[in-house]
């Protein structure tokens, strides 16, 4: 197998993130442990490795989509949840299809076009004569208001209804007119109530007056009037009734609807993009302009330019649907329908040249655009990319760099917070985090979404905004909004940054998501909360504890403290050698609870002790010096790099890419450890420009 | 209709994805209009293994007494097996730390989690009553994530997890379709434009698998074979007629439980997975008085707090099971007059059994149903036979046979028929 092992084979315990109990004795670690061990190969050969054909995930599927059928139907989480292998979501090796994907892709397509391909809506109106046979009910058809009157409809005689069916295509505004009269002999002046009724409900109740001016025994002939009132539909096929009430006496000419009154005829946005020729529906398929447009789709849909048979491939779908019924519209639907569950748009298709040659080869620029985009936007390349891909001049590397920066300044970038920051920040785990309502009763649901948003833009800070790598560990101030502030205890009404005290220089340790999310229900883990960090923040993979030791603290009453516990834990040496790693990190976290709230004693009353000594990071008192000592870590800025790299690879890392993560390191603490230079440096880099072939 | 949908089939058929193609494009050879009873399978799985001192009956044999997990199941006495002492070393070795919660992931395949698993009972079973039904097997799950490991129980193959649908509404939506009212002719001509598109992909598959090294063709392979599969199913879906009445509004326990039976009584499909939560799952209990997370109650450490815990929340557990799932499965009457329960094999267990050692070695089981095969009423001690015989004696009951499975398996667990 290429890349190591298998991305479900290594989802051992290293993933579950259930690392809290001892392991038998190891070798001392040195004073200064060594950063990563990367198994650098004693010769090393120049392998810039290959990623397995990529599957877009969900939110690469759905961002993609949405932009080419300009639509905002929103369909990931119909599809299956994607993987999370080596920490994120784009693993390509984890990334499999199954019959359930297929369904569920081919279901979002289908949803997706026909929002984004929907036909145009005009405001249509529509008139149904009373006297039609579609309706019933009345108590007598026929010339209303007299014999000879030439006015056909219904009679409504003491609460008789007259309905029928109609369909409703569109949903939305409608006016509703309703020629009627008062149709009882007698004195001007009479009013009596119609009822309009869509499926038994009452919308409308019209008061039909008999007019003064009229003649005694002429009402319904010369005193119709049209009754008119705004109603709201909705789409399909819907009874509609009118009614007079109790002994009143109502005649009907005829019933209109008009709208919907929103449509405004516009071609709607996925046409708009799509279409861009103007199709002559009157004169029959019109091929040439289909061709057109799906020629067009394909290119960008494939995200390369597509040869005029595979064009023609996918016209036979057009032509077999409008020889077979459908117009020119729905054929064109259906060619976009293969163009996006074809291999080309749902995978990231990197073909080797030299197909049996294992050395390792550049990709073709629209690879690279590619890689590029979906790397920083999960996102399909923009006509600017494109055009750089179209003209070769990708491939070097200053215009990739170029390029890099572009797309960086985006505000498509966003999607690095949500692709890369949150899953290696553990938002997810958020999400799913449920403190014990009787110990945390003020953890709710609101909460959680500003705890999201206080990690989530303090990560935006970090990657695309004033703040450094490093400053995620150490950052003074923090995104605060109302619920979160109140959560903490301090004073603010507006959404704002702000330094909250105790909780200065602390970065993402100091935020209540990491807090919460790294806890129990009933309480917090230090170990795990020091197994976070030391698997996140620097890369470390200490080995899962043995079996059968004791995974938890505090479960029943009469147990020793915490303290005590991870004391008699560091005193045993089969724990030792991983515990003094982990649980100092976790002691240093103590001072807040399992909803990131700052406490100064256990619910048993004990004093908190939260200074310790980590081996080669050294002393610290609070979490704020811990932080700067973990800021300072070498592994910690190389832990940066290779999370940066597995997710801008879809691929983990392995001992072949050493000699590639190094200058990239290099680079990115030499620049003070900005994300744009890491960025440039991985985009850059071999691997990501390269792949091979054979195995 | 003057058209080969099926073009490519021609001249090339098995020529560049080596696919079971064939095979999976066979008519239905078994429908449900004869007045045998399909038998149906399914493996129900429960996360963080089980207390075992209140799992295992004291007594073997007849005269067994229900242990208190087990007490939820006392109506089904004569139809249920408890089977004790079943091992699954496939996973590792006994004395390898950490190898129960692989066990999980490994439940139905019996191998080693490390080289990427391998193809799982269910899914062998399904591949064998490949065309008798509309799907060839259904893997649900209650919940995609609950802080547990996402790994799945069905395996199509090494490194191939099969996803679960997660929601009542959404398997209904899948088994069933939506209400349509689209006429016969239509509804004709929209299904050959749809499989119109999918032989076109198809195409782009077999032209891409030339030109792409073998582990990408994995998952061209993997693709094609889904394509092909929902091209049988459009293909036999109008034959089918059962009337499933409403949707249900939204997804709990007890819809989806509903959904699942739904799909046995309508033959929609005769091989299921179940999932009650990811293994390791940190999901509290609230409802019943237990705020913890379950798994960190699973290393119990021997606490008997701990311990009187993990059987409440198992005895619940078995407790839902019984009530939506075998109650229901009991109370409908299949084409043969039996009940479906009594056509329905179910193995119920976890993937470890001592949670707090992730032992993977007597492991809790109990079987339900499939009365034709099993003679129920007992409690057998297996005597440290692996786990993969006993799913080899389950699909036994529904004729099909197997030589092996895992790395353990060698022929039907003997004793239980």
């Amino acid at each position: 197998m290429p890349q190591n092992a298998s991305a479900y084979g290594l989802f051992g315990l290293g993933v579950l993130g259930l690392l809290n109990g001892c392991q038998e004795a190891q070798p001392d670690p040195t004073e200064e442990p060594d950063p990563i061990p990367w198994d650098t190969p004693e010769t090393p050969t120049l392998d810039s490795g290959r990623v397995t054909l990529h599957r877009l995930n969900n939110r690469e599927f759905e961002r993609t989509a949405q932009e080419l059928l300009a639509t905002e139907i929103s369909v990931s989480d119909t599809l299956p949840a994607d993987t999370i292998a080596f920490g994120f979501d784009n693993n390509a090796e984890a990334m499999t299809v199954s019959t359930l994907h297929l369904e569920t892709i081919e279901s979002a397509v289908d949803a997706m076009i026909a929002d984004g391909l929907r036909a145009p809506i005009f405001i249509e109106n529509t008139r149904y004569e009373t006297e039609d046979e579609a309706w019933s009910g009345g108590t007598s058809t026929g010339e209303i208001g007299g014999f000879n009157s030439e006015i056909y409809g219904v009679s409504l005689y003491h609460g008789a209804a007259h309905r029928r069916y109609i369909t409703v295509k569109h949903a939305g505004a409608y006016t509703l007119r309703v020629r009627a009269c008062h149709n009882l002999y007698g004195e001007a002046g009479f009013t009596a109530p119609l009822e309009f009724r869509v499926n038994n409900e009452v919308l409308v109740t019209f008061t039909i007056v008999a007019d003064e001016n009229v003649a005694y025994g002429q009402h319904c002939k010369e005193d119709l009037q049209t009754y008119e009132s705004e109603i709201e539909l909705s789409e399909g096929e819907q009874e509609i009734t009118v009614n007079s009430v109790d002994d009143g006496v109502v005649a009907v000419d005829w019933v209109e609807l008009e709208g919907p009154l929103e449509a405004t005829g516009e071609l709607p946005p996925g046409r708009e993009r799509l279409y861009i020729c103007d199709p002559e529906p009157e004169s029959g398929p019109d091929a040439d302009c289909a061709r057109q447009i799906v020629h067009n789709f394909m290119d960008e849909a494939w995200r390369r330019p597509v040869s005029a048979s595979e064009v023609d491939d996918v016209m036979d779908v057009f032509t077999l649907a409008t020889e077979n019924g459908s117009d020119f519209h729905e054929g064109i639907a259906y060619a976009v329908k293969r163009t996006l569950l074809s291999p080309w748009f749902l995978f990231r298709v990197e073909i080797p040249a030299e197909l049996e040659d294992s050395a390792s080869q550049p990709l073709n620029a629209h690879e690279l655009a590619a890689r590029l985009s979906f790397f920083l936007w999960s996102h399909q390349p923009d006509p600017e990319l494109r055009a750089a891909a179209d003209d070769g001049s990708l491939l070097e590397p200053e215009v990739l760099a170029q390029q890099a920066l572009r797309l960086l300044a985006d505000p498509k970038a966003e999607a690095l917070v949500d692709g890369f920051g949150a899953h290696w920040l553990g938002l997810p785990d958020l999400q799913i985090a449920a403190p014990d309502p009787t110990l945390f009763p003020s953890f709710d649901e609101p909460l959680r979404a500003a705890m999201d948003t206080e990690l989530r833009e303090l990560i935006h800070r970090a990657l695309l905004g004033e703040l450094s790598m490093v400053d995620l560990l150490t950052a003074e101030s923090t995104w605060l909004e109302p619920r979160l502030a109140e959560h903490y205890g301090v004073q603010n009404t507006e959404a704002a940054y702000a330094t909250v005290a105790g909780r200065t220089g602390g970065g993402v340790l100091t935020t209540a998501a990491f807090l919460t999310s790294t806890s129990n229900t009933t309480r917090t883990s230090p170990v795990r909360r020091g197994h976070w960090v030391v698997s996140n923040i620097m890369c470390e993979k200490p080995p899962p504890p043995p079996d059968g030791v004791e995974q938890d603290f505090d479960k029943s009453e009469g147990a020793d403290s915490i303290p005590e516990q991870l004391a008699a834990h560091r005193a045993n040496p089969a724990c030792a050698s991983c515990h003094d790693q982990l649980d100092p990190i976790g002691i240093a976290l103590e001072p807040f609870d399992a909803v990131g709230l700052i406490r100064s004693t256990y619910p048993d009353g004990q004093p908190i002790e939260s200074s310790g000594e980590l081996k080669g990071v050294g002393k610290f008192t609070s979490v704020a010096e811990l932080a700067e000592a973990l800021a300072a870590q070498t592994r910690t800025h190389r832990c940066m790099v290779q999370k940066a790299f597995t997710y801008a690879l879809g691929r983990t890392t392995q001992a072949n890419d050493w000699p590639f993560i190094e200058p990239i390191e290099d680079r990115f603490v030499e620049g003070g450890h900005q994300f744009v230079d890491l960025m440039i440096g991985i985009v850059q880099s071999d691997p990501f420009r390269n792949h091979k072939g054979g195995e | 209709m003057a058209f080969n949908r099926r073009r490519f089939l021609r001249g090339s058929a098995g020529a560049l994805l080596a696919l079971p193609l064939l095979e999976s494009l066979m008519p239905r050879t078994v429908r449900a209009d004869s007045h045998t009873a399909p038998q149906r399978t399914l493996w129900w799985w429960t996360p963080n293994g089980h207390n075992m001192a209140d799992w295992t009956p004291t007594a073997f044999g007849s005269d067994y007494n229900l242990s208190p997990i087990l007490t939820p199941f006392a109506p089904y006495r004569d139809k249920m097996t408890v089977v004790t002492g079943l091992r699954n070393y496939g996973v590792a070795p006994v004395g390898v730390d950490n190898e129960g919660h692989e066990g999980a992931s490994a439940w139905l395949h019996c191998t080693s989690m490390a080289t990427g698993g391998d193809i799982s009972i269910d899914q062998m079973l399904a591949a064998e009553l490949s065309g008798s039904t509309l799907f060839s097997s259904l893997e649900v799950g209650m919940t995609a994530a609950d802080g547990g490991h996402p790994s799945p129980i069905s395996w199509a193959g090494t490194d191939q997890p099969l996803p679960k649908v997660v929601s009542a509404p959404a398997l209904f939506a899948r088994l069933f379709g939506s209400a349509g009212t689209l006429s016969p002719e239509e509804a004709e001509r929209r299904q050959m434009l749809r499989l119109s598109v999918l032989d076109g992909v198809l195409d782009d598959l077999w032209d891409l698998d030339a030109r792409l090294p073998a582990r990408d063709r994995l998952k061209l392979d993997q693709y094609a074979t889904a394509i092909r599969e929902l091209e049988l199913r459009i293909e036999q879906s109008s034959d089918i007629f059962c009337d499933p009445g409403d949707p249900p509004d939204e997804h709990n326990f007890d819809n989806l439980c509903a959904v699942m039976a739904l799909a046995f009584e309508c033959d929609l499909t005769r091989v299921m997975t179940f999932m009650l939560g990811n293994e390791g799952t940190n999901q509290a209990h609230t409802h019943l008085g237990i705020p913890e997370t379950y798994h960190g109650l699973s290393h119990h450490a021997w606490d008997p707090d701990v311990l009187s815990k993990l059987t409440t929340i198992q005895t619940w557990q078995a407790q839902i099971f019984a009530d939506s799932l075998l109650g229901r499965l009991a109370g409908l009457t299949d084409i043969d007059g039996k009940s479906l329960l009594d056509n329905t094999t179910i193995v119920y267990g976890s993937g470890l059994s001592e949670s707090h050692l992730h032992d993977n070695f007597d492991l809790p089981v109990v079987l339900f149903g499939g009365t034709d095969t099993f003679a129920h009423g007992h409690h057998i001690d297996a005597l440290d036979e692996p786990l993969a015989d006993l799913h080899l004696a389950v699909c036994e009951a529904t004729g099909a046979s197997f030589e092996s499975l895992g790395l353990e398996g060698t022929g039907p667990l003997a004793g239980l028929t």
